[in-house]
């Protein structure tokens, strides 16, 4: 009798196992390979938080527009006493390099709503700089608010520069000699009379956005320069 | 390695490989997704600004029409139809004087408004009235604004009257305004829509609505003699609302409206000044009285 055969070793051994060499190079494989899908899901992230950012950001500056047009629109044009120069009339249009405030219209809602002070610029927030209106309830006999304690709204976030630009002719019967811009100027110099249009070149981190270009109507009652007869009216 | 160990092998890179392209596919689905809808947004608001700027071009047709056939504005609503770009539209041009002027309207007719257009009762109306009336003519004797009459500069300030809440107010735009110069007080039944036309009938309805179907079809027919003398008269405006409906592809309609002053601008020397400018979406057309 012959004794058992063991199992032969051999060329068969290298079935059941891997060298050290082997492994090594199969997990620097593996983790390149992993490294590799890793970044890309992550960059695909990534994207899409920026793309929902940017879109969101979108949403905001359409919505921006549609109230802003709504509001400067409709513009109260009063006559006032300016402040600080005695005798002298003034409407409550103050159109900066960089801000813009006025007394508009307040789309209704509940408890809001009606002629309301505004105020458009760029401030820091928590979230770093936006696009901020202010706004205040119109008081009869007030000029502008003290800006830094009304209520507030972030418009556009990461908006980083704002400027105003105004046009608008001169009325026909208005004294020549007092100056009057010719074209775009930046901000708003004439006191009286509030421009046609304005303005706004918005610019992110990302560069300049399209301008937007709002009509400015003053509203009737308030805009002397209506010269119709009234009948039976209080003014 | 045996056979067996290989498939397995095979089988795990499979399910592993499955699994990344699942994960991409989630987060690539989830961008197209949200840039589609996007996209979508974008389509319906280029729409409605092609929408808009057609209206406002048909609008100036109209007035340019009034202007060269050297007409004064009528003291009923017009219809003026104009062509632009092969599409015929039709702007309807209504004097404001058909609605109710809260900057001048007596005390009587701002107390069947809020009785019959908000559905207070009459006490409530007429106190309600009579603040309306003591909060515009409310004057500061000093400060910035010392002399003017506070007033209504648009139909939102009637929300600045103590007493008046956003439910009473919500029921009148349409039937009110404040962009009249030369305001009486009273109010033209020639232009009224249906809306303000019960008011004046002082809440009777069925009435109002056969007083306005037989406008509709002959101005002249019209039979004021149910009213209020002291709330009508049938003079001319020369604030104007000129509406038109435009209908983008998708089967709402844009409805673009401005309110103008018949006279001369002293800045651009045209013989109309735009005193506001409206836009608003409607899903299905509507009509009006």
């Amino acid at each position: 009798m012959s004794t058992p055969r063991r199992p032969q070793r051999g060329p068969a051994l290298p079935q059941h196992g891997f060298t050290l060499l082997e492994l090594l190079v199969v997990m620097t494989l593996l983790a390149v390979i992993m490294g590799g899908l890793v970044s890309a899901l992550r960059t695909m992230a990534q994207t899409e938080t920026r793309i929902d950012q940017r879109l969101d950001q979108l949403d905001e500056a359409r919505v921006a527009r549609a109230f802003l047009q709504q509001t400067l629109g409709r513009v109260s044009a009063y006559p006032l006493d300016a402040p600080g120069a005695p005798g002298k009339k003034a409407i409550a249009f103050a159109a900066g390099t960089n801000s813009l405030a006025w007394i508009g219209i307040m789309p209704a809602r509940p408890t809001v709503g009606g002629r309301y002070f505004f105020r458009l610029g760029i401030e820091d927030t928590s979230d770093g700089q936006a696009l901020v209106l202010r706004f205040a309830p119109w008081v009869p006999d007030a000029w502008f608010p003290d800006w830094s304690t009304t209520d507030h709204r972030v418009l556009i976030r990461g908006i980083q520069h704002l400027t105003v630009q105004a046009q608008g002719l001169a009325p026909k019967n208005r004294n020549p000699l007092e100056p009057w811009p010719k074209g775009w100027a930046s901000g708003w110099p004439v006191t009286d009379s509030p421009p046609e249009q304005v303005r706004l070149g918005l610019s992110d981190a990302r560069g300049d956005w399209p301008e937007w270009t709002f009509p400015v109507y003053a509203l009737p009652q308030s805009d002397s320069s209506y010269s119709s007869v009234v009948i039976g009216g209080s003014r | 390695m045996s056979k067996q160990a290989r498939a397995r092998a095979r089988g795990v890179a499979l399910i592993a490989v499955l699994w990344l392209v699942a994960a991409m596919a989630l987060v690539i689905s989830g961008v197209v997704q949200s840039v589609r809808s996007e996209m979508r947004t974008i389509g319906s608001y280029r729409q409605t600004v092609l929408a808009n700027a057609t209206g406002d071009a048909a609008i100036l047709m109209a007035l340019q029409y009034l202007h060269a056939s050297q007409q004064e504005p009528k003291n009923n609503t017009q219809v003026v139809p104009v062509q632009f770009e092969g599409q015929s539209y039709t702007v309807r041009i209504q004097p404001l004087n058909g609605l109710i002027d809260i900057n001048h309207a007596p005390v009587t007719l701002l107390a069947q408004l809020y009785r019959h257009a908000s559905g207070l009762n009459p006490e409530a109306a007429q106190a309600l009235a009579q603040a309306t009336i003591v909060a515009r003519d409310a004057r500061t004797s000093q400060g910035f604004s010392h002399g003017f009459p506070h007033g209504f500069d648009a139909v939102e300030d009637l929300l600045k009257v103590p007493d008046m809440s956003y439910e009473v107010y919500a029921k009148l735009p349409g039937l009110i305004t404040a962009e009249l110069k030369e305001g009486s007080g009273r109010v033209n039944p020639l232009a009224a829509p249906l809306g303000v036309l019960q008011i004046l009938a002082d809440g009777n309805v069925p009435r109002a609505a056969m007083l306005a179907a037989r406008r509709n079809t002959d101005p002249n027919a019209m039979d004021t003699s149910f009213f209020n003398p002291a709330h009508i008269e049938t003079t001319t405006s020369r604030s104007l609302r000129l509406e038109v409906q435009i209908e983008p592809t998708d089967g709402g309609a844009v409805r673009r409206a401005w309110h103008v002053y018949w006279g001369m601008d002293p800045r651009s020397g045209l013989p109309w000044r735009v005193l506001s400018t409206e836009q608003s979406v409607h899903v299905a057309a509507q009509s009006q009285g």
